[in-house]
């Protein structure tokens, strides 16, 4: 009774399971937890030597796939939309 | 040090508390000083399964707020020596306990003992991060249905993002007759599907439910118990020593079984 080798067969819901986690998948990205989305934030704007204007981290899953990443931020007294 | 293992399952009701009390229980009575930590602030049951909550005086936030001393918070049922009980804060106050107050707890606690388990709350919002947090590996709970399974997958992407030691996966409450049918996931479907090793199989058992009503999760024998047992020398040998769930339908004395438990 406790062993590693059993029969397996195929389920009825393993099929359904799959194709509900793959469209799951593409939006993981939108559950990154807040003050790892901070981290980030300031990552990006030390890269890019500009000042993430008391900015959320946008992200989202396009139609085509691509993930898009955006934040509003001040560069040179300019606010801009940095994506 | 020791090791602190995160019980989580994203979804609710399947089984995490009892697998976190079980398992411990098993770990005790094999001689490992265990300790579990109800992570689930308001809506706490750990003290409730194990059987010690009238014996409950102070409890997490007592020992944060300085109310007491860590060892007056501990509680041990007498059934099981090495095991003791942190109970949770039992009014809800979702601040009243910080990520950071948290960590440095179980960096006080980790000398004392082998295991630490913490019982994390449902979800995945600020309980589930703050349980997560100071834990070396995790122990992701699922039954074998699509909206356990899919909340488990989840839950598993997020714990990538810590780093941890090790994530293992406890499928909960199987069925081998309906894994013959094709009407429920075999244990290998979903750990593929998950990508996680499976640590343990537990199959449904209703003297888990009787354990459960009268307090007395760890003690007495049942096959759950059994398999429980199987988890924990599988955590102390490294071994993946699995309940097979349908061992008990094949041949002619378990096609038997199974259109008994069918009429």
């Amino acid at each position: 009774m406790f062993n590693q080798n059993y029969k397996t067969g195929y389920s009825i819901s393993s099929e359904r399971l799959s194709q509900i986690l793959k469209k799951d998948k593409l939006q993981m990205p939108i559950m990154i937890e807040d003050s790892l989305k901070k981290e980030i934030l300031k990552v990006i704007s030390g890269y890019m030597n500009i000042k993430a204007a008391n900015s959320d981290l946008r992200i989202e899953v396009q139609n085509n796939g691509k993930i898009l990443i955006s934040f509003d931020a001040l560069a040179d007294g300019i606010k801009a939309n940095v994506q | 040090m020791a090791r602190v293992i995160v019980v989580t399952s994203g979804k609710g009701g399947v089984g995490k508390t009892t697998c976190t009390a079980s398992i411990g229980a098993m770990l005790a009575f094999r001689g490992k000083r265990v300790l579990l930590i109800d992570g689930d602030i308001g809506l706490n049951n750990l003290d409730v399964l194990v059987g010690i909550d009238d014996k409950v005086v102070y409890d997490m936030a007592d020992v944060i707020s300085g109310r007491c001393r860590i060892k007056q918070a501990l509680v041990s049922s007498p059934d099981i020596p090495n095991m003791y009980v942190l109970p949770s804060q039992n009014a809800y106050n979702s601040d009243s306990i910080s990520m950071k107050d948290f960590r440095g707890l179980i960096t006080k606690l980790s000398d004392g003992f082998d295991f630490i388990f913490i019982d994390s709350p449902a979800g995945i919002d600020k309980g589930f991060h703050r349980a997560v947090s100071p834990s070396t590996e995790a122990l992701v709970v699922a039954t074998p249905n699509v909206s356990s399974l899919r909340d488990a997958d989840k839950v598993i992407s997020i714990l990538h993002n810590y780093k941890l030691n090790g994530i293992n996966l406890i499928v909960n409450r199987i069925r081998g007759d309906m894994i013959i049918n094709g009407e429920m996931m075999s244990v290998l479907e979903i750990s593929k599907l998950l990508g996680v090793s499976p640590i343990g199989v537990i199959p449904e058992d209703d003297k888990i439910h009787i354990f459960s009503e009268l307090g007395k999760i760890g003690r007495g024998e049942c096959l759950a118990m059994r398999s429980f047992e199987c988890v924990a020398d599988n955590f102390i040998t490294g071994r993946r020593r699995l309940y097979d769930p349908t061992a008990q339908y094949r041949g002619m004395v378990g096609k038997l079984k199974m259109m008994l438990k069918r009429a």
